[in-house]
């Protein structure tokens, strides 16, 4: 792919989850007052620059996410912002009990330690993961009767499904957890910025990437009033929710990141599900294609579909070859050659699999040429595919 | 697939599925055919049960062994893109039996292009 951007992003990439800078973020990355580099805590006045930058990067955030700048604490990650709102919501509720429940389409930041602590503890009912149907959302039957469950510490909901864009029910969720007393952490990694910002919820988590941010900035929200308490000694960094110091410039060029895409998101968000729609309409025109997720209420920017009797990664490559970077759940893509969790919850065809996930027009300006050209060649990428599965594959 | 004999991941072409009476896990009835993909990875089993099927008609039954995880969910997935009826689905130790039924008054395996076919 020699096509490239002025910000020297492919314009063929269609798999943006992390990478797609938003020019606002790289704008204030090259343009950065040296003393932003600064220890914050010092009291020297390059130093004090850097508090300042540091807490207006922190009111405009919280003042986008609809929170108070004190409830609003900055990682490394979206992972570290997960592990940590789940360690502090775990401890604060040990009194409780132990138990976790989630859904089944979560994360494996967030599955992977709560099955693991529930094997470790013997009890294999500590951890529960709510069933979705083959849309990827939740049973809210069943999630309400998960969490009246006795024993259980909190629970933990993904807004919408980075893999799929099937958004959860989020207000019935947390009205839920609400009339046991339970606490709800979001896991907004996949929408913020994207899609508009979650309600419903005690802990909230997220990473600057979903907005066009660096690598390297995650948000941990802990709504005033919610029990939360690390099993740690104490800490004086991010109202004491952190042992991680921040990189200030990466939290400023979030920042400014931020603010650019909240005043773009509505006319993003309908350029991006128009494009989407096309994708959709395309992949289900090819025969024997499963197009996978809500065909509406979903996030703007994300569509995954497994065409049957076709090779994941050989479907990668083609695109690849063609110009087009494309993500895959087929387990054969993978490192530990499982297929997607999701797809296997929804019941979704795993082989044969393609994700797409739109970087923001403002760091992609080709993307609406792009998705037209993909579409063009998606039919034949698929029977050439096919053609050549069944050619060696056959027995 | 501890245990299991070595395959190609992509073999070369070879005579079609058939029978394969000398397996001595197998309860079906011999004219059964039971497709052996133990040991191949998606999407191999989902081909080699496609192509078994082809061919069989109504009323008939094929059986796909596999080891590959992905085969759970896609046996099954294969089953509703195709109007099939997925009967069983049995654990045997190292690998899986999958027992597929082509259901009657079904005119062509291939759902109509474009119908989205989930329910």
């Amino acid at each position: 792919m020699a096509n490239t951007s002025c910000d020297g992003l492919w314009a063929g990439l269609l798999d943006a989850a992390t990478g797609a800078l938003h020019p606002a973020a790289s704008a204030s990355l090259r343009e950065l007052d040296p003393s932003l580099w600064l220890e914050p805590t010092a009291l020297h006045s390059g130093s004090r620059r850097a508090r300042q930058a540091l807490d207006q990067a922190r009111e405009r955030i919280a003042h986008g996410l609809g929170v108070r700048p004190e409830e609003v604490s900055f990682t490394p990650s979206a992972a570290t912002a997960l592990r940590l709102g789940m360690a502090g919501l775990g401890y604060a509720g040990r009194r409780r009990g132990a138990r976790v429940v989630t859904s089944a389409v979560e994360r494996a930041v967030i599955l992977q330690p709560a099955r693991y602590a529930a094997a470790r503890s013997g009890d294999p009912h500590s951890h529960e993961a709510v069933p979705v149907d083959h849309l990827g959302r939740i049973d809210l039957e069943a999630w309400a009767t998960a969490v009246a469950a006795p024993g259980t510490a909190y629970a933990v909901l993904q807004s919408a499904n980075g893999e799929v864009g099937t958004r959860q029910p989020l207000e019935q969720a947390w009205a839920a957890t609400q009339a046991h007393g339970i606490p709800l952490l979001v896991d907004a990694s996949a929408s913020l910025g994207r899609d508009a910002s979650p309600e419903h919820f005690d802990v909230l988590a997220g990473d600057a990437q979903s907005w066009g941010g660096p690598p390297g900035v995650g948000v941990l929200v802990v709504r005033t009033g919610t029990r939360f308490r690390r099993d740690a000694p104490p800490s004086g960094i991010e109202q004491g929710r952190s042992d991680d110091p921040l990189v200030i410039p990466l939290v400023v060029a979030a920042a400014a990141a931020w603010d650019a895409v909240a005043q773009e998101r509505y006319n993003e968000a309908a350029a991006a599900a128009h494009l989407i729609d096309q994708i959709r309409a395309a992949a289900s025109a090819v025969p024997e294609v499963d197009v996978v997720g809500d065909p509406t209420d979903r996030l703007p920017h994300i569509v995954t579909f497994s065409a049957l009797l076709a090779d994941g990664e050989e479907l990668v490559r083609q695109f690849d070859r063609r110009g087009f970077a494309v993500g895959s759940g087929s387990a054969c893509t993978s490192s530990t050659l499982e297929p997607s969790h999701v797809l296997a919850a929804m019941g979704a065809l795993t082989h044969g699999n393609v994700r797409i996930t739109l970087p923001l027009a403002a760091a992609s300006p080709d993307r609406a040429a792009t998705v037209a050209a993909f579409c063009a060649v998606l039919p034949d990428v698929v029977a050439e595919v096919r053609a050549q599965l069944s050619a060696g594959g056959a027995s | 697939m501890t245990g299991m004999p070595p395959r190609e991941p992509r073999p070369g072409p070879e005579p079609g599925p058939r029978p394969r009476p000398e397996l001595e896990l197998e309860p079906e009835p011999s004219s059964e055919p039971v497709v052996d993909a133990r040991g191949l990875r998606c999407p191999l089993p989902i081909l080699r049960l496609a192509q078994a099927l082809t061919g069989q008609s109504p009323g008939s039954t094929v059986t796909l062994l596999a080891t590959d995880p992905a085969a759970r969910t896609d046996v099954a997935a294969f089953a509703r893109m195709r109007r099939l009826t997925l009967l069983e689905t049995v654990e045997r130790g190292d690998h899986t039996a999958y027992r597929v039924l082509i259901p009657d008054l079904i005119g062509s395996p291939t759902p109509p292009a474009g119908q989205p076919s989930l329910t």
